[in-house]
This record gives structure tokens, sequence and C-alpha cells, in this order.
């Protein structure tokens, strides 16, 4: 796209944003009431329900079982229609794997599996409406949806996507934070990292797309870690929020008095 | 679907409530459950519908595409059907589980659309015998609480009312291929379908001598035989099949009765969708999604 | 998918230079004629044989007129479900249904299509009443059906095949299923109709306004219908007719089915009685 540029002379980004902004986050948690947990997530215009399903029985494979932790397993799916391109296959290609096997790995470091030997947690995402940092957007529906699920985490899992922008007229290549679709495409880097912010650790670090010089992976990698504790904010509120009003549901209820 | 596990008392209990035209939830055998409708959720698809009927939750979407005509019928256009189970629905759905529900589902409606009268695929013809349009219905089932059939139907015939193709004009042919030019979302790409005469397909499910629409799963665990109708608002039947391992006994009268119910049903059903439908599209409110 | 080494593939988009025929509409004049001679109630001639595949536990072939249907059903196996909780005590059939490449104008898929898979779902739904599931918890009985030639009503004919060769296999059943098919378009009736009907009354007439096949799966014994599949445009009391005819009009081929099974079971009994002469 010739003439399109990431960042425009005012410091604008090609939706409006400066390069420092998220995103609007808007999320509802216990959207289902199947699942144990189930949570949606909007980041901007990219779309995500999650649902968690345990901890039950290990039904399928009796090898899967651990002796002493819980077995997750993740399943990433894009809808159909999730893409500007309709999509042929929802999930089972090999990039679908991919983030399967990533998420999967996310959350047997967040989640405190020690407490639920010989059982199994699934987690399932499906994107509804894929509009740049789809699997960022994932992991942080997936957080909140085990939240809802009431299964004990060690602390809040939250994703960010950055990249660079390119230099122009001299200045120096510009991080930004939260990348969407047209920002994805154009070509640039995108570094992708989920961290535990309270415990100031990353648990998953992906650079996909162009390459990235050594001297700008920090910078980028910054901006990442700070959106991911910006995201943190929100859903602790979020979650504080959702807890209130259950609170309050069951006080008029009248299940207040329950010990 | 879920399997559910029920008592023999439950199932008993059940029984006897149909008996006496009272179900579980207060309904009658003939009532549906609360139905919510929301269209135009997904962005990025032609037309969008999101159905919620009690615990079942379905999202279609309609996109169309470009595509040359089929041979046999060379001035209709295309309707393809594609059913994703989510395995946010039941961790059986995980994987390929979900497959063999979603072929049935997909095949029922292909069916149910298949006659002129239900859907005239002679209006998504762009040139006859060269391109055409193909409208490519997609449907997601987010989550399993009996009747996924009528919500779907339901959810396709909202998602076309809500569908807005592009009109399309020929801009010069070179060397035998068309160059087709699309009108811009600014120059009014309205161009409705005519979606008035779709089906909407209602189960019936028998439970000994009664009739129960719109059966929750429980329900469904314990009848024996189902029946499924698709009714088109001018009380026509278009597609009618026997899922499972039920049969029905030849005899006409239970025919009759079952068949003059699911067109009243179905009828009703048709009358109060596109009364909403019509309340939608006028009034214009900001989608809400799963937000609310 | 996966290619098919068997084949030397041709060009990706070819297709066959004759259109499937179609009916001239003056036929649906009443009382007249159909094309091929028969009566508007007049189901065509039923050719069934058992016994036809070696391999397979039990088989049967069946031909009407154009339509020819073979079913091969394998002996019970266990159940290939991936749920293992679901330790049920029913058994399974497990129906594949597949119209050969060559079996109709245009040439068709050498894998599994959409309506195959379609009909796979309703041949099961049909038989499933029919079988004595709880007969063989856990194991899943095969039953695998080709479409050699397609001239209408393969459905219909598929469910009485399907039915013969169960029977020939010795799997435990309540009762012989019967298919039957009829197509209308007006008030023009074909009982059994050929391809060329089908595809008319499917489509409709200009001008007429009811028009759909229907496809039944009937157990004649116990007067249970096992599947009602229909496609078309109709008012709801033509379903009423056709179910208080469809007695009558599966007797025939039930009688036929039952004679053919009969003659089979006394001829494989004459010769073991002739075997055990020989020792």
């Amino acid at each position: 796209m010739a003439g399109l540029q990431l960042l425009s002379e005012y410091g604008l980004r090609v939706d409006g944003r400066r390069p420092n902004e998220l995103r609007q986050i808007r999320c509802k948690m216990g959207v289902f009431s199947q699942p144990d947990g189930s949570a949606y997530l909007e980041q901007g215009n990219t779309k995500v329900l999650a649902a968690v399903y345990g901890p039950h029985e290990v039904r399928l494979n009796r090898s899967k079982t651990h002796h002493d932790r819980a077995y997750i397993n993740c399943q990433f799916s894009m809808a159909v229609f999730s893409t500007s391109e309709r999509k042929r296959r929802p999930r089972g290609d090999r990039k679908s794997q991919e983030m399967d096997m990533n998420l999967n790995q996310i959350f047997e470091s967040a989640i405190r599996t020690e407490l639920y030997p010989r059982s199994r947690i699934d987690i399932y995402l499906e994107v509804l409406q894929a509009d740049g940092s789809n699997f960022s957007a994932c992991v942080n529906a997936a957080t909140l949806a085990l939240i809802d699920a009431g299964i004990p985490l060690k602390d809040y899992v939250c994703s960010c996507t950055s990249t660079l922008a390119p230099s122009q007229g001299g200045a120096p290549p510009t991080p930004m934070v939260d990348v969407n679709h047209v920002e994805e495409t154009l070509g640039g880097p995108g570094l992708s990292m989920s961290t535990l912010p309270r415990l100031d650790s990353v648990v998953h670090l992906e650079l996909s797309g162009t390459r990235l010089h050594l001297s700008h992976i920090d910078p980028v990698a910054e901006k990442a870690a700070t959106g991911a504790a910006d995201i943190m904010a929100v859903l602790d509120k979020a979650v504080r929020g959702h807890v209130a009003q259950c609170l309050h549901a069951r006080e008029v209820s009248g299940q207040g008095a329950d010990a | 679907m879920a399997d559910i596990l029920l008592s023999e008392a439950e199932k008993t209990f059940i029984l006897h409530g149909v008996r006496d035209n009272v179900r579980n939830d207060g309904r009658s055998c003939s009532e549906f459950r609360p139905i919510e409708l929301e269209l135009g959720l997904v962005e990025n698809a032609n037309g969008s519908a999101r159905v919620r009927l009690a615990n079942t939750d379905v999202l279609v979407a309609v996109k169309c595409e470009i595509d040359n005509p089929p041979s046999n019928f060379p001035d209709e256009g295309k309707l393809d059907f594609f059913v994703d189970c989510s395995a946010n629905a039941t961790p059986q759905f995980e994987g390929k589980g979900g497959e063999q529900l979603a072929v049935e589902l997909a095949a029922l409606m292909s069916r149910a659309y298949q006659t002129r009268e239900s859907f005239n695929l002679s209006t998504l013809s762009i040139i006859k015998g060269m391109k055409c349009w193909k409208l490519c219905i997609d449907v997601l089932i987010l989550e399993c609480g009996g009747s996924l059939i009528d919500a779907i139907s339901m959810g396709t015939k909202a998602a076309l009312a809500d569908t807005k193709i592009p009109k399309v004009s020929v801009i010069g042919s070179d060397e035998g291929t068309l160059e087709l030019e699309l009108a811009d979302e600014a120059d009014g790409r309205e161009e409705p379908l005519d979606w008035h005469h779709a089906p909407c397909l209602v189960t019936l499910n028998k439970l000994e001598d009664s009739l129960l629409v719109d059966a929750s799963a429980e329900e469904e665990a314990c009848c024996a035989a189902a029946l499924i109708v698709g009714v088109s608002p001018n009380k026509k039947i278009t597609t009618t099949s026997i899922p499972g391992h039920g049969s029905f006994l030849a005899d006409s009268k239970i025919f009759a009765r079952a068949l003059n119910l699911a067109v009243d049903v179905g009828v009703k059903l048709n009358t109060a969708l596109e009364a909403a439908i019509k309340k939608h599209q006028t009034l214009k409110p900001p989608p809400r999604g799963f937000l609310d | 998918m996966p290619v098919d080494h068997r084949r030397i593939q041709g060009p990706e988009c070819s297709e066959d230079y004759r259109k499937p025929k179609t009916l001239d509409a003056a036929l649906l004049k009443k009382g007249s004629r159909r094309a091929d001679g028969r009566k508007c109630g007049e189901q065509r001639k039923i050719f069934l044989k058992p016994g036809v595949v070696s391999q397979a536990k039990g088989s049967a072939y069946i031909e009407l007129d154009h339509t020819k249907v073979i079913c091969s059903v394998f002996d019970p196996r266990e159940k290939a479900s991936r749920n293992l909780e679901q330790q049920t005590v029913r058994g399974e059939i497990f129906c594949e249904f597949k119209f050969a490449s060559f079996s109709g104008v245009q040439r068709r898929s050498h894998q599994q299509e959409a309506d195959d898979k379609e009909y796979s779902l309703l041949l099961k739904n049909a038989l499933e009443p029919a079988v004595c599931l709880h007969e063989f918890p856990n194991f899943q009985v095969d039953v695998q059906v080709l479409v050699l030639q397609d001239d209408g009503s393969s459905l219909a004919a598929a469910i009485t095949c399907a039915g013969l060769a169960l029977a020939d296999a010795a799997v435990p059943m309540y009762d012989l299923p019967v298919g039957l098919s009829k197509a209308f378009s007006g008030d023009t009736e074909f009982f059994d109709p050929t391809g060329a009907e089908e595809r008319m009354c499917l489509r409709g007439v200009d001008g007429e306004s009811d028009h759909g096949v229907f496809t039944i799966g009937f157990l004649p014994t116990f007067n249970q219908v096992s599947q009602l599949f229909h496609s078309g445009h109709i008012s709801s009391d033509r379903f009423g007719k056709m179910i208080s005819e469809v007695g009558t009009l599966a007797a025939e081929v039930h009688k036929a089915v039952q004679a053919i099974l009969l003659s089979a079971v006394k001829s494989s009994i004459d010769s073991s009685d002739n075997s055990k002469l020989l020792l």
C-alpha cells in the first residue's frame, strides 16, 4: 500500500492512536451458562470468545493424565467469517495448531496446576472478528474465562503485541503498542509478549514478520510489557466489577446469609 | 449435542407433566422459549444475525462471493451452507468431534432452501452463464441447549434479511474476460435479498402421545422420536426429516396432527421473526453483541 | 483432500458435454403414461439378489430398471468411536453411502461429497429402528452402499437393499425395512420416479405450486415410518394422503424381499444338507 504510513507526520497511527495508546478494551465475564467459565473480550475491533471447562476427569486418553498436576488443553479457532476474506477451515491447520501449543505453554506456567492432579482443564477460544493482535486478545480473554471458572492462577496473564514503525525523516524508529490488522499486514515486525505483570515475568515471547535489529528489541519489548501491564489494570477492574455484581445479586436474592 | 443423563424418576416427572400440557418451565407443549435476535454483529460479513433461544446460542453470517454459475442452471446463483460446531458449546466438539452434527445440519439447511419458492436463486445472477453471486452462509454454534436447527433456521433467515449485496456493473470485456465493478459503500450498495419466503424449521419431539415444540435438552433425552419440518410463511412444507433412531407409527392421523401443529407453529414463528426483523431495521439499535 | 493416485488427473475444470435428461412437461397430464410406459402408481420391476459379495458377511444387489445399487454388510467390530466414556448398552450401525464416480451423467468425486454424507445419515436413520441394537453392545456393524447407476429413487433402493443385506448377514432385526419414493408436481404423482422425473419435480414446473420428492423408510410388520425425507414445496394434507397409502405401496416390495430371503435360506439349508451327505 504505497503512501500509507504507519505513523503520520503528526505522530498519529492509521486509526488515529498515539504510539503508546491501547485500543479500547471491553469485556464481559460469564457470557454462557454451560461452560464452567466464559468471557468475551473486545480489543478495538478484535472480538474473542473464551470458554473454560474444568477441572474435570480426563476422558479420552488416559495416557495424558499427569499424576501430580492438571493437564491443560487449549484450542484456538477462528470463525469462518472473522477475516475479510472468508476462511475455509476454522481450525486444524498448521498455524492454529502452533497457536494451540503456544497457549498450552502459557497457561501451564500460569495456572496452579499442582492443585488438580490427574485432572484436565480445557480452554477453547473462538475469534469472531480478527483485526490484529488476535493471539494477544485470546490470551487476555482466556485469563478472564479462567478467573470466571474459579481456577487459581499465579497472576493475570496479559498479552500485548507491539511493532516498530520505520524511521521517518531522520527520526528514530518508533515502537508502537497493540497493533491492528493494517499494521500487522504492512510488513513490519510483530513482537507478541505474554507476561505475569505483578510477578514481573514473561511467559511467552514471539517475534513474527520481518527482522528486528538487536538494538531495537529492548524498546519494543518494553513497550509490549508496558502495554501488558496497562491491560492488566483494565482486566483487574473488570474482574472486580464482575465479582461485586455477583455478590450484589446474591445479597438481593437473600443468599447472603450463607457463610 | 451434550449428553444429558436423566434418572427414571426425572423422565417420569417430565412425562406426567407433558400429559397435562405443562412442561418443566411452565410452558405448554406448543410454546417456544423466549427468543432473542440481533442483527448486524459481524462487520466483515455482508449480513449477520445472532439468535439466542434460552441456552442455545447461534451466530450466522452471510458473505457474498462472485463465482461461476452451475452449468445446468446458467441463470442462477449459488447458496452454500457451512456449519461449525465450536468447542465452546461442549468439549465433545473439540477437533473433529462436531463434524458429523455439522454435516447433518448443513445438509438439512441446504435442502430446506433448495426450491425456488423458498429462495429464488435467479436473483443472484450477474451475467447469465458467466458470473453469479455465491452466498456463503456460515453458522457458528456457540452453545447447545436443544432446538439447534430451529435456532439455525431463524438465524439464517434473519441474516439473509440483513444482507446487502453490492451493486455490480460490467465495465468492458477484454478478450473474453469480463471486468466487474462493485459499487462503493457510499454509492448505496443496497440490494436486499428476497428473504420473505425463506422457511423456518421446527423440531417436534414425540413423547408418548404428545408432541413438544422447542424441547429443552432434558426433554429431548426422554423423547423417542423427532420430526423436523421446514415451514415457509405461506403454510407450505419445504422439507421433512426424522433424525436419530426414532420411528413414527404410519398412521395418517398422527402425521396430520404433527404436521398441522408444525405448520401452525412455523407460520407464527415466521410472522414473529419478520416483525422482529422489521423492527430492528427501522429502529437500528446500536449492536450490543455479547456485552450486555 | 488426498490426491487420487490411481487416475491421471485431467484438467481441473472439465465437464461432461451431455446435459442430464429433462422431462417433457406434457407428461404431467393426468392419466397419461409415463416416459417408460408405466402408469403413475406403478413400481418399476425389481431384481433383488442376496449374497453377491463373497467377502462380506452379508450383501445384496437391487436393480430398479436403470437404478442399480449394491450393499455389503460386515461383521460386527468394536466401535471406532472416540468417546470411551460412552460405554453404552447399544450397538451402532455405521452407514457409508456412495454414488460411484460413473453413476450419473456428471462424473463424481472418488471421495464422499456432501450429498453422499447426507444420504449416509438418512440411511442410518432409516435402518436403525429395524435393527436390534442391544444385541451387540459396544460393537458396530458396517453397512457399505454403492450406487452403480443412478436413475432416480436411489435412496429408496438403498434402504431396501441394505435391509436385505442385513438379513443376509444374520444381523438380528425386528423387521425388514423397505424404501419407497414418490415424486409429484401439482396434481400428478409418480411412484418410484426415474431420475428425470425426480429432477423435474424438485425444480417444479412454472405454474404448479406444489412439487417435491418424498423418500420413506418403512417397517411393514410394525407399520412404522422410520424415515420421512422430503424436499420440495408442499402443503401438509399431501402428507396425510401419502402416509395412508404407504402401507399398500410397500406391500409389493416387502413381499418380493421376503420371498427372496426365504428362497435364499432354503437353498443354503439344501446345500449344507448336501455337503453332509458327501461326508
